[in-house]
């Protein structure tokens, strides 16, 4: 039996799982998170080793990450996102033959710069966790007025010469912005242009603050997203790598990688003394306010 | 003892159910989120089965802020208590005189609301706190201080003086920026006498060199503890975890000062037993993490509890709530009455690493040993909203510890417990890159 | 060990040797660069600058031959002394040095507080000292050459206040007076009997007053650099307490300012060593000879000190030394 790992990604807004077993990825899958983080995580994990005919038993790790990632009971262990997106990246990074120094990780309701060493460590990172403006929320807000696919949106951008410049920093009154440029007839192409490079803007300030390497990996689930890459790309000046599989999971398969390497070394990379008790209940709270 | 539920204000003066007034409301309302915050918090560290059983006595101090603050000074009814800010009011003249000092920084994030009536809204979270005690009577200590010192350390401390005016008799301070300037120190010698004269009046008693040099002994013989203590808490595995650590060193803001070194006494012996017998606080590759930058005081410990749930140990901190506090001893050479001022004045301002003074090198060189005599593997630079002087010097220190490669995290936050979840996802992510755990 | 109590002994055993050494045959040659007073009767040793001032006053070409050669033999034998014991001199052995430092403990015994220069008058008055070795050879020179009359005659020596002071400690009070014999006479002994009373004076404000001013402190300067003796300060360590300043009676700022000057006995230091006893951290300061550390700042030690100081025996009544 084939000796696999497992990695969950539990973001705010999506679940991701992934599979390796060596040094391939077996398998992921991605799914609405929800309210029940335990059963979320549950179900989605068995549905994808069902489809890839493996077991729970054959599964010698299971290391959870992200905002839910102490609300698993079959995780043996966990780790911080920034940490496991860094793995992941450096690990795809390394499969493509690009020396990934900095990652841009834009998800539904955060985003953040990370900044690697030449040894791919993690030397500074920079989180956007405070607000909405400049992630995933913001784009599903745009397409929501729009009236239009959130898959869509991005080669809508593209088709724009000229953005319009959104002034709002704020995700709100971005969307009144917006309201009274239709109003005003603009072109939508160019109001979600505009849209994206302000995006790209606040990401760019954030990089800065860390200091751009090249070579620059962008993943989470907008980078799907055509064009905001093109706007970060501008914004940042740099030329991004987009992993070709499903953006989304890197996390997630790095994840995975933590898991494979604990039981290659017995060792856990995070020890912790307890849990607090009042803290798991702040965040099933949480998880129960989502929209 | 009388059983009050936490947080309930002793009986009002009976006047039938008249009632109670918005102010009293308000009172009402904070006592009771401070018996909340404070009860979580005990329940948290009482959770812990190796907890040092010497660390009963300080607990005992920090209860009582559940129950107003009754009894957590132990001023007779005669003495003249002396609040205090910062650590540049000199304690020993205090102590000659017979008053009892108190220090009043605060770290209660219920009176925010309270002081944020005094204050812009992006003012540091320490100055609402306080504000917030010193304008309503929610612990009792801040009320029963005769007189209060309030050091202009920095912009923050300087106008506080004249907001506190209205509730207490405030004596201020003035500290120079530039000790490389002869006059300021000579000025700040001048600023100690005066107020050592402020101090004789409102305790009415002359201090005389016999009381000065028994108030520095006092003073000195804490100071002998803790240096001790400190000299444990280099030991690996660390005997004592290091949020124990800041609550036996923030208990020496409200204890009698003879008292806390028995205590500490007691607990240094506990330690050192510990040591033999290989009962240690935190497991052997635990992360060992230095915390400095704008201070942190009962009961904004949420940085501690993250650090050291995650499995890492706060093995030193260069607060001047704590282990800055009592480090640097009063200096006496000749004993005679103007070199024991001078030797007072000078500890308290020369040595000192406050950000508020123009040059750095202190507080440089304070880190760097810091690093080395604790083994610190991280550090963690903690800033407060709006507290200038510690953001200013950050990057003086990020590049201090790039020379020593020591890895270094920024963070930012103020006394709410909303950004708990992002910090600990920080302070993770940085535990995770230490040692090259990965 | 308690530096300040052995540094006392051997003050007190110098003091002994160099006073009354006469009397136990004890001779220590006539070229120490102290003020081992040659006018004492009985003295066991005597100060070279008495020599060196008669040597001096020769016309110029005699330097040129036996003259010259017992001059440079003078001057090599006191500069050899000084190389050896560079600073000790005035820390540890000088006989003035000890009256001063022994009026000073019944100033602290009496209370009474000292006082300051503040650093500016200070370092101005740094250059005195060096005026007075230039003017105690220029003067004998220009005796020796027919420019100044015979009345100046070993100028320093008459105006020196340990020849009054110390031949009274073998019951010689011929010294204490002013010689009428002519006005630079007059006026250098009057100034002697002047400078024995600011002694006093100054003994109950300040401490070892007149060391700033001492010519033997400037020839002794000169060989700071290369004496056998050091004060090596590590300026990672220091804390920039100040404790180092206050204790030191000459008021040397350097101590506590410098951070990187290697060897800290400067122009002004006695090697009294109070600083170093003065510090609280852990080998800032250190004393060497010859390259061995015999002294280091301690902080066991000097919180040992502090107990000892602050530990109310009070300074009035019969206190321990410290």
């Amino acid at each position: 039996m084939t000796i696999a790992f497992a990695g969950i990604d539990i973001g705010s807004a999506t679940t991701k799982a992934a599979v390796i077993s060596g040094e391939e990825i077996l398998g992921h899958k991605v799914t609405t998170t929800g309210v029940h983080i335990e059963k979320t995580s549950t179900a989605l994990l068995e549905e994808l080793l069902d489809e890839l005919g493996l077991r729970m038993d054959g599964i010698k790790g299971v290391t959870t990450t992200g905002y839910g990632r102490r609300l698993v009971s079959f995780a043996t262990s966990t780790i911080s996102e920034i940490t496991a997106n860094v793995k992941g990246a450096v690990w795809y990074g390394r499969k493509a033959g690009v020396r990934v120094r900095t990652i841009v990780n834009i998800g539904g309701q955060d985003s953040k710069v990370i900044s690697l060493d030449e040894n791919g460590v993690t030397s500074n990172f920079s989180m956007n966790d405070k607000c909405a403006a400049g992630t995933g929320r913001f784009l599903e807000t745009l397409a929501r007025i729009l009236e239009l696919n959130l898959a869509d949106i991005g080669d809508v951008a593209l088709e724009a010469e000229v953005p319009i410049r959104i002034n709002s920093t704020c995700t709100v009154f971005a969307e009144s912005e917006i309201i009274s440029l239709l109003a005003r007839g603009k072109k939508h192409s160019e109001i979600i242009a505009g849209a994206h490079y302000a995006i790209a803007k606040r990401l760019a300030r954030m990089a800065r603050r860390v200091g751009i390497v090249e070579e620059v990996f962008f993943d989470g689930g907008p980078a799907l997203n055509r064009g905001l890459v093109k706007a970060i790309e501008d914004e940042m000046a740099v030329s991004l790598y987009v992993p070709p599989a499903v953006p989304q999971v890197t996390t997630a398969v790095g994840a995975a990688l933590i898991a494979k390497s604990e039981y290659e070394t017995g060792e856990k990379i995070v020890e912790p003394r307890k849990l607090a008790k009042r803290d798991m209940e702040a965040l099933k709270t949480c998880a129960t306010c989502q929209p | 003892m009388n059983e009050l539920p936490p947080g309930q204000p002793a009986p009002a003066a009976p006047e039938g159910d008249r009632p109670l007034t918005r102010k009293e409301r308000l009172i009402r309302k904070v006592r009771l989120h401070l018996a909340m915050t404070v009860r979580e918090i005990f329940e948290e560290m009482e959770k812990d089965p190796s907890r040092p059983k010497a660390m009963a006595y300080f607990d005992d101090i920090f209860r009582k802020f559940m129950h107003n603050g009754e009894g957590v000074i132990k001023a007779s009814d005669d003495q003249k208590v002396i609040g205090t800010y910062c650590v540049f009011v000199p304690e020993e003249i205090i102590y000659a005189a017979g008053g009892y000092p108190v220090r009043l920084c605060a770290g209660a994030h219920d009176s925010n609301e309270i002081g944020e009536d005094f204050l812009p809204d992006v003012a540091c979270p320490m100055v609402k706190s306080e504000m917030g005690f010193a304008a309503m009577p929610i612990l009792d200590f801040y009320q029963r201080c005769d007189m209060v010192a309030l050091p202009a350390s920095c912009h923050w401390k300087l106008k506080m003086g004249e907001m506190l005016e209205p509730f207490d008799d405030v004596h201020m301070l003035d500290v120079p920026r530039v000790k490389e300037s002869e006059k300021a120190r000579d000025y700040w010698l001048e600023e100690v006498r005066r107020f050592q004269r402020r101090v004789e009046k409102i305790t009415g008693k002359r201090i005389r060199r016999r009381q000065l040099r028994d108030a520095i002994r006092k003073i000195q013989r804490a100071q002998r503890e803790v240096v001790r203590f400190q000299n444990l808490r280099k030991t690996i595995p660390a005997p004592i975890l290091g949020r124990d650590a800041l609550e036996v060193l923030n208990a020496y803001f409200y204890d009698e000062v003879e008292d806390w070194t028995e205590a500490l006494r007691a607990l240094n012996e506990e330690l050192e037993e510990r040591i033999r017998t290989g009962v240690h606080a935190a497991p052997p590759r635990a992360a060992r993490i230095l915390l400095t930058g704008s201070p942190m005081v009962f009961p904004n410990w949420k940085v501690p509890f993250i650090i050291e749930d995650l499995g890492g140990i706060l093995a030193a901190d260069e607060f001047c709530t704590s282990q800055r506090y009592l480090s640097d001893m009063v200096s006496v050479d000749e004993g005679t009455m103007g070199d024991m001022l001078m030797a007072i004045a000078e500890r308290y301002v020369l040595p000192c690493a406050c950000p508020t003074f123009s040059n750095t090198i202190e507080r440089r060189d304070r880190i760097a040993r810091l690093v080395d005599e604790y083994r610190i593997e991280g550090v963690i630079y903690h800033v407060l909203k709006g507290c200038h002087p510690f953001d200013i010097e950050q990057k003086v220190i990020e590049q201090l510890l790039q020379e020593k490669g020591v890895p270094m995290l920024k963070i930012e936050t103020d006394y709410s417990p909303e950004d708990v979840e992002q910090l600990r996802t920080r302070i993770e992510a940085f535990q995770e890159t230490l040692k090259g755990r990965l | 060990m308690n530096i300040q109590r052995l540094r006392l002994a051997v003050q007190l055993l110098s003091f002994t040797v160099l006073i009354y050494g006469g009397l136990f045959a004890i001779d220590l040659g006539n070229r120490l660069p102290t003020f081992a007073c040659s006018y004492v009767p009985d003295h066991g040793g005597g100060c070279f600058l008495v020599g060196f001032q008669h040597m001096l006053s020769r016309p110029l070409p005699e330097f040129l031959g036996e003259q010259g050669i017992r001059l440079l033999k003078a001057l090599g034998i006191a500069s050899l002394w000084a190389i050896v014991l560079n600073k000790a001199w005035c820390g540890w052995i000088c006989p003035f040095g000890l009256l001063q430092d022994l009026l000073t403990k019944v100033r602290v015994w009496l209370s009474i507080d000292m006082s300051r220069f503040s650093w500016m008058t200070r370092h101005r008055y740094k250059s005195v000292k060096y005026i007075l070795l230039a003017l105690l050879i220029l003067i004998p020179l220009g005796i020796g050459n027919g420019l100044i009359s015979r009345d100046w005659t070993a100028p320093y020596c008459q105006l020196c206040p340990a020849r009054p002071l110390l031949p009274l400690f073998q019951g010689d009070t011929t010294q204490f007076a002013i010689n009428f014999l002519s006005i630079p006479t007059m006026l250098l002994t009057g100034g002697a009997i002047i400078l024995v009373g600011l002694m006093f004076t100054t003994s109950f404000v300040k401490r070892r007053f007149l060391c700033s001013y001492c010519p033997m402190l400037a020839f002794l300067s000169l060989f700071d650099k290369i004496g056998l003796f050091s004060l090596k300060k590590d300026g990672d360590k220091c804390t920039r307490c100040g404790n180092c300043y206050r204790a030191c009676p000459m008021e040397i700022r350097e101590i506590e300012e410098e951070k990187t000057l290697k060897n800290l006995v400067t122009q002004d230091c006695i090697l009294c060593l109070r600083c170093v006893e003065a510090c609280p951290e852990n080998m800032a300061l250190e004393a060497q000879f010859a390259g061995f550390s015999f002294l280091k700042a301690d902080a066991e030690a000097f919180l040992a000190r502090q107990d000892a100081v602050t530990a109310g025996t009070g300074t009035r009544k019969g206190r321990k030394k410290k």
